[in-house]
Parts: structure tokens; sequence; C-alpha cells
């Protein structure tokens, strides 16, 4: 792809400066082609004084044919001279022909000139008559218009007369304008002192606005009061109910309390309950006690009974051991009366003795029986009597206990009934104190309630009244502003009323002002009317003075076509001259082509140098083949040198057959003036000239076979190395590349660029991953792979210098950079 | 054949492109320009040339056939103006291989006699060893160091 890309390049920059050359040079061979033909000998040595010694006697031989040759198109080109100069000859009996051709022309147009000039005299003067006459009619015609026009001017004189009664009329309606204006006037101070009335009126109600405005201050001060009053209320009630959140607490703990003596009711009646069961339970074991009284008292009853059974059998015992003792006594008594009576008898005394003592111990015994029993019984009944006791003692005892508790439950009862009696005189104060307090609540609550309803009630009432009040004002305020409103229209009525009146009174002011102008303008129009007929009048005298400048213009144009005539005859006189001239330039040409010539003679010269080194080079080039590329390249610029030397000598040449061509051009008009010699002259030079042409040529025709061998050695020389491309096609892209080579070389070009390519996707990879300073060396190779321009090269550098550096701003592209990317490219494939 | 700007690298890559690394060696830092040897890529070396201290010019040291390419392009380098105060090394490689031409042979087949005003050195080297590289490279900084 860069190949073709620089082929292109190359084709287009070895076009470009060719066209010229390339253009001229078919057209010499054209030349040469016609004349050349029968160019033979001629003996030349001046020219080829410089060249080898060597090659002189060829190269004579050669001048001699260039010679022979330039003679022949000399005598050729005299015969054409002299059929130029017949040619002239023809051309100047046809210029001769067309000179009196012309001067007939020119006094057959000058009679037709007078002819038409007379002719137009004549006309122009029967034009002036007819215009004449017809001038006299309209002067006729004039002279009526005037008649009319005094006519009318009388006409307008009684119009006047007319205006100026109108003009009285006019004064007189003034006058009563006037009147008018100052009976409006009168009217308009009566509606004004209406109008002051009014606006007194106006003011008493503003005052009474301000009475009431202040009345609504007032007002409003006092809502503002009761505003105040209210907050007042409301921060009383807002007290009140926080008292009553505070009763409500105390409330709540007077009920918590009442829970709690009610709880400590129910806790003492369960004691009381206890002590109750106590009680009975004291009662119980009293009764037991009772019962066992009864019973140890029954006891001690069947005691005593038994007691006194005992005392009674014991006194029945002692009665009887009394009895005994007494009819023992008694025995006794009888026996010592026996005793005595038997005293005298001893026997029967000591029986009675005896029995007496037996009795005694009998009693003795007896007695002791008795002490004993009597001793036991006492013990019983001391037994007894302790039993007793202790059970009297303990039935008191337990009577005492009895006693005791029944005090105590007595006590106790008195203390229970005491206290129950005190916690339910307690709970009923508390109950009557809640009840006091709810019912002081309740009676603040009411009064609460009473009070924000007084409040509600005080404050509509106070609302009420403010928006009757301001109802009142503002009724009020209406009225007032309606009345003053009704005032003001009735005002701006007046007002109207008086601006119509005036208006009108103005309109019929202004109309009669109008007409008075309208008749004015009718005076004026009269008076202009007049003034533009004398103004037509005069335009028409100022015609006719200019029908009579145009006549003399006429005249005028007529003797300006006399010098036109003289000018023409002038300029021809000066072309004979300027022909005269060019012969003369002609002449100086010639000499200049001889110059020319000498220096077309060096050119050629260097030419032969030029091929004596292509020689060379080409022996060097079949020598080594190893030096061959370099070889190659140094010829390819010699190349190049002597192309442009070839293209400039070309060019030369072309210039030179140019200036050749022109001065064969003019040869036709100096042929009477330089005779033959200098035509043969300039047929010697035409012949060498084209005969250097042929060198030319030939040189070039050896300049490309010594290329293509070139591009042939380079060829075998790669397939020697096995080289695939030729590389220095890519590094000199601005080279030319010989057309042969680039031919010949399109198959391995492919591969290259097949390579190339992976080179620059390689190298491009590399620009963007390597760091900057490494991408700077990048740059060439990047702007040698893409072909870029010098600019485009810099403009790379310059950006990864602004890149590198700190500072610095981003450069723009500038000149062809930005262009040249959208300039059509050959694809890459 | 591959060319080195500056090397001790001998990680030759036989890609299509290049290697660029930075290598300090005896405080001397070498911007080092692997350039690919390929015929194709040959032109695009003096792309590279400006700014050149030194260049490294790698042989084949046993391709006798190609030697005689190898000097004309080692000459043709040698010639660019960039080039001019560039020391050369060459590394005359594949020393390890049995048919391997000697340092000196290089150097006569490369006509490094011949070059005048131009300092220059050659070692035996084997990029598959890594011998020879030190040796070169303690010269190239000794006369680098020695030139400033």
């Amino acid at each position: 792809m860069f190949t073709k890309l620089k082929k292109k390049l190359a084709e287009e920059a070895a076009i470009a400066p060719r066209p010229g050359g390339a253009a001229r040079i078919p057209r010499s061979i054209s030349k040469e082609s016609i004349t050349s033909v029968g160019a033979d000998s001629g003996d030349d040595f001046a020219s080829d004084g410089s060249s080898s010694r060597d090659d002189l006697p060829s190269q004579i031989s050669r001048r001699n044919d260039q010679i022979r040759r330039l003679e022949a198109k000399l005598s050729d080109y005299t015969e054409q001279v002299r059929n130029l100069q017949r040619m002239k000859e023809k051309l100047e009996l046809a210029l001769e022909k067309h000179q009196d051709s012309s001067m007939r022309k020119l006094q057959e147009q000058n009679e037709m000139y007078q002819a038409s000039r007379a002719k137009m005299a004549e006309e122009c003067a029967l034009s002036i008559e007819k215009k004449d006459q017809e001038w006299l009619v309209k002067l006729s015609n004039l002279e009526e218009e005037k008649k009319k026009l005094s006519e009318q001017l009388e006409d307008m004189k009684q119009k006047s007369l007319s205006l100026f009664q109108k003009r009285e009329d006019l004064d007189e309606l003034e006058v009563f304008q006037q009147q008018e204006m100052a009976k409006i006037k009168h009217m308009l101070l009566k509606k004004e002192q209406l109008l002051s009335k009014a606006e007194k009126d106006l003011e008493v109600k503003q005052r009474e606005a301000e009475t009431s405005q202040a009345e609504l201050q007032d007002s409003q001060r006092l809502s503002d009061k009761l505003q105040e009053d209210l907050q007042q209320l409301q921060e009383e009630n807002s007290k009140l109910a926080e008292q009553r959140a505070a009763l409500v607490a105390s409330q709540e703990g007077a009920e918590k309390k009442i829970t709690e003596l009610e709880q400590r009711l129910q806790e003492l009646q369960d004691f009381i309950q206890r002590l109750s069961l106590d009680l009975q339970k004291a009662q119980s074991a009293a009764s037991s006690s009772e019962k066992r009284l009864n019973e140890i008292q029954d006891e001690y009853e069947t005691l005593k009974l038994q007691h006194e059974q005992l005392k009674s059998k014991m006194a029945v015992e002692g009665q009887e051991k009394g009895a005994l003792i007494i009819r023992l006594q008694e025995k006794v008594r009888s026996l010592e009366k026996t005793l005595e009576g038997t005293f005298s008898g001893e026997e029967g005394l000591q029986q009675l003795l005896k029995e007496k003592a037996a009795l005694e111990v009998r009693l003795d015994e007896t007695r002791q029986q008795l002490s004993e029993t009597r001793t036991l019984h006492a013990e019983t009944r001391t037994q007894m009597e302790s039993q007793t006791s202790k059970l009297n003692n303990r039935l008191q005892e337990m009577q005492d206990l009895l006693q005791q508790k029944d005090t105590e439950l007595n006590q106790f009862k008195d203390e229970s009934s005491l206290k129950i009696g005190n916690l339910e005189q307690t709970l009923q104060t508390i109950r009557e104190q809640l009840q006091a307090r709810e019912e002081e609540l309740k009676q603040r609550e009411e009064q609460i309630t009473t009070c924000q309803s007084e409040l509600k009630s005080e404050r509509d009432k106070l609302t009420h009244q403010l928006h009757s009040v301001r109802q009142q004002h503002a009724d009020k305020v209406e009225r007032l502003e309606a009345q003053v409103s009704a005032l003001e229209s009735a005002r701006e009525i007046d007002r109207t009323s008086a601006q119509h009146n005036i208006s009108q009174l103005e309109q019929e002011n202004a109309s009669l002002q109008e007409r008075n102008k309208d008749l004015e303008t009718a005076l004026k129009k009269l008076e202009a009317d007049q003034e533009k007929m004398k103004e037509e009048l005069s335009s028409r005298e100022t015609v006719s003075v200019e029908i009579a400048k145009a006549l003399e213009e006429t005249r005028r144009q007529k003797e300006d076509l006399q010098q036109q005539v003289a000018d023409l005859m002038s300029a021809i006189t000066q072309n004979t001259q300027e022909m005269s001239l060019k012969k003369e330039e002609l002449a100086r040409k010639d000499e200049e082509a001889a110059l020319l010539k000498g220096d077309y003679d060096a050119v050629v010269l260097k030419m032969q140098q030029l091929q004596s080194d292509l020689e060379t080079y080409k022996t060097r080039a079949a020598q080594s083949e190893e030096s061959a590329e370099k070889h190659v390249r140094d010829v390819t610029e010699q190349l190049q040198e002597q192309r442009e030397a070839l293209l400039a000598s070309e060019s030369q040449v072309s210039s030179l057959q140019d200036e050749v061509s022109t001065l064969h051009e003019r040869l036709h008009g100096t042929h009477e003036h330089n005779g033959e010699v200098a035509a043969g002259d300039i047929a010697l030079l035409q012949k060498e000239n084209r005969e250097m042409e042929q060198q030319i040529a030939e040189k070039n025709k050896t300049i490309k076979q010594l290329q293509q061998r070139m591009a042939e050695l380079k060829k075998t020389l790669q397939k020697e190395l096995r080289l695939k491309p030729d590389p220095e096609e890519k590094l000199n892209p601005a080279d030319p590349p010989a057309p042969s080579l680039t031919v010949t070389n399109n198959a391995d070009l492919n591969d290259s660029r097949e390579i190339n390519f992976e080179y620059l996707k390689h190298v491009v990879l590399k620009f963007m991953s390597a760091r900057e300073a490494e991408a700077f060396h990048l740059i060439k190779a990047v702007s040698v792979l893409l072909n870029f321009s010098v600019e485009e090269e810099n403009l790379l550098k310059e950006t990864l210098e602004y890149k590198m550096s700190w500072f610095g701003s981003k450069p723009a592209p500038k000149g062809t950079v930005r262009p040249s990317i959208s300039k059509p490219r050959m694809p890459w494939t | 054949m591959y060319q080195l700007n500056l090397s001790d690298i001998l990680l030759f890559s036989a890609a299509i492109g290049f290697n660029v690394e930075t290598v300090t060696y005896k405080n001397l830092k070498f911007q080092v320009w692997d350039l690919g040897g390929q015929t194709s890529i040959r032109p695009y070396w003096r792309c590279y040339y400006s700014n050149t201290d030194a260049v490294i010019y790698v042989v084949d040291s046993c391709d006798r056939d190609r030697i005689g390419i190898s000097k004309s392009e080692l000459v043709a380098m040698l010639e660019e103006e960039e080039l001019k105060k560039a020391i050369l090394v060459v590394f005359a490689n594949k020393q390890d291989m049995e048919q391997a031409m000697t340092p000196t042979e290089v150097a006569n087949s490369l006509g490094l006699p011949a070059l005048k005003d131009r300092k220059w050195q050659i070692f035996k080297t084997s990029a598959t060893k890594g011998t020879g590289l030190d040796e070169a490279m303690e010269w190239l900084v000794e006369s680098l160091k020695s030139r400033q």
C-alpha cells in the first residue's frame, strides 16, 4: 500500500513538471519530421570548437550533415518567403482595394449625410412651420383660456366679495361664539361652585368617615381589650384547668387513700373477726370452764352431801355411841347402885366392878373407834374441804379469768368499735371531703364552662359587635365612597357636559374656521390656477426655445461625424507606421536568435557529458553486484539531475523553438529588409536546433535503457539475495521511481505491503504503548511508514513535547495538515 | 542478523518490529532499540538513527553466504550522517556453533579494519548461552564514559 501510495505520489511528481515538455517534444518531432527530410551537408566548425579532438572528424561530418539539412531548410524557407511575399503583395493590393472602397464608401456616406442633412433641414423647417402654426392655434386657444380665466377671475372676485360677506358672518359668529363662551364660562363657574359645595360635602363626609374611622379604632381598641380579657380569661381557664388537674390528682390521691383505708378496714374487720373467733373460743373455753365449774360444784355438792351424810352418820354414830355411853353410864350407875346395893355383898360388887372395867375398856375402845372415825372423818372432811377449797379456788380463778377475758373482750370490743367508728368516721369525712372536692370540681368545671360559654358569648358578641361595627363602618365608608363617587361622577358628568358643551362650541368654532379655511383655500386654488396658467404659458415658450436648441445640436452632430471620418484616416496612417516598426523588431529578434543558438550549443555539450557519465555508470553497474544497489541509487540521483537538466534544456529548447517560430512568423514581414542571407542563417539555426532535439531524444532513450538495465540488475540482485521488495523505493518516496522498475516489482510489492503493514502495526502499537521519551524517537518511524508530511511530523513532535512538558499550550494543526486527513488516499488493502 | 542501538539484552525477537527497553548498566542508563534485521524492515532502521551513541551490530557468524550483504548494510548504515559519531560494537554471534567464523574472520569480511574515524570493537557472543555479553558491555560502558 505504501508503495502504491509512493508510486502514485511519484507519478504525480513526475507528471507535474513534464506536461510542458511532453507537449513540446511532439511538436518538435513533428516539425522535425516535416523539415529534416532534406537536411544534408554543411561545414560548421565554429560550434564544435570545445568538443574533444578525437570526435572532431565525426562531428565535422555531423555538422556538415546539419549544414546540408539547414541549407535545404533555408531553400524551403526562401520559397516560403517568396510565397509570403506574393501573399503580401496580394494583401497590399487587397488593402489598396479596400482603401479605395472605403474612400468610396466614405464619399458616399458623406453625400448621403449631406443629403440627409438637407432633408433634415427641410424637415426641420417644415416641422417648425407646422409647430408655429400649432403654436398660433395654441396661442389663440390660450387667449381664449385667458378670457375664460379673466371671467373666472371676475367670478372669483365675486366669490371674494361673498367671502368677505362670509367673513363678516364669521365675525358675527365669532361674537356669538364669544357670547356663548361667556355663557359657558358662567355655567362652568356655577358648576365649579357646585363642585366646591360638593367638595365641601365631601370633606364633611370625609370628616364623618374619619370620626367613624376613629370610632372604628375605638371599637378595635375595645375589641383588643376584650381580646386581652379573653386572653386573661383563657389564662384563668388554663389556670383552672391546671387546678382541676391538681384536684383530679388529689382526688386520685384521696381515692387511693380511701382504697388504702378500705383495705385497712377490711384488715381490721378480718382482725375483728379473728378476735370474735378468739372470743368465741374464749367463750367456749369459759362455757367449758363453767361446765367444769358446774361439774366441780356438782362434785362439791356431792362431796358436801357425802360429808353431810358422813356427818349425819357420824352424828348418828355419835348419838348411838352417846346413847351407848349413856346406857353404859346408866348400866355403870345401875351397876354402881347394884354394887352399892350389893356392897354388902362384895362378890356381887367386884363382878360389877369387873363388868364396869370391861365396860370402861369397851368404852375406851369405842371411844377410840369414835376418835378414829372422827379423825378419819375429819381427814376426809379436810380433804374434801381442801378439795372444795381448791375447786373453789379454781372456780374463782376461772371466774377471774372469765371476768378478765370478758373485760378484755369488752375492752377489745370497745376499742375495735371505737377504731371502726373512728375509721368509719375518717372514711366518711374523706368521702365527704371527696364529695366536697368533687362538688368543688364540678362547680369549678361548671364555672369554667360557664366562663368559657360566657367568653364565647362575649367573644361572639364582641365579634358580632366588631363585625357589625365594621360593617357599619364599611357601610358608612361605602356610602361615603358612593356619595363621593356619585359626587365625583356628578362632577365628572358636569365636567363632561361642560366639556361637551365646550367641545361642541369648539367644534362649531372649528367648523366655522374650516369653512373659513375652505373658502380661503378655494381662493388660493383659484389664484394658483391663475399662476399655473401663467406658468404653462411660459413653459410653452421655453419648449419652443428648446426645439431651436435641438436644431443646433443636430448641426453639431453633423460636424462630429465629419471629425470622426478624419480620425479614421489618421488611424490608417498610424497602422502603416506600426507595421514598419514591427518589421524593425523582427530584425532585432533575429539577432537574439543568434545569441540563443550559442546557449543551445552549450546545453548540447552538457548533454554529451551526461551521456558519457551515464556510460561510465553503466559499466560500473555491470562491474560489481554487491555495490550495484548503491550505484543504482547514485545513478538514479544523477539521472534525476540529468533529467532536470534535460527538462531545463528542453524547456530552453522549447522556448527557443517558440522564439524561432515567432521569428519565423515575422520573417515574412522582414523578408524585404533582411533578404535571403538572414533567411539562410535562420534555416541553419533551425536545422541545428532540430538536430540537437534529435540528440536529446536519443539521450532520453539511452537513459531509459539504462534505467531498465538498472532495474533488471536490481531484480537479479534481489533474486540472488532472496530479497523481496526494493527498500529504497520506500525510503525515497520523493524520488520518482523508474516506470519499468515499478512494473517489474509489482509481484514483490504485495508481500512487502503485508510486511510493511505488520511492521506499521507493531510500530504504532509501540508508539502508543511506549513512554513519551521512547515515543518521541518513534515519531520518525511512524511518519516514514505513514508517509506523513513534514508538517504532520512536526505536529506529532509538538504534541509529544506538549505532553512531556508541564507547561505550554496544545499545538493546533496548521496549514495543510488538517486537509490532508480528508485527502483521499489509497485503501490499505 | 540483529541490530541494537544499545543493548545488553539478548531477547532477540524474531517478530516483525522492534523492542525498546531501558537498561541500567554500571550507572549508565541505556535506551536500547532492538531493531529487527529482516530485509523488509531494514529500510526503517534509519528512522531510529537520530541521537544514537552506539550501534550494536549482531552478526550471524555461521552465515557465510550473507556476510557480504551484512557488510554492505553496515557500510550503508555507517555512512549515515546521524551515526557519524556512534561507537560500533559488533557481536559475532552464534559462537557456540561448530562452523562459526572467528571474530577476526567476521571483522575482515565486514571490512571493519578499513573503518577510519570510528571507534569499534568486535566480540564473540552466544545468544543461547549468554556468553561474551558482559565484556562487550564493559567495553561499551568504558568507551562511552571515556568519550564524555
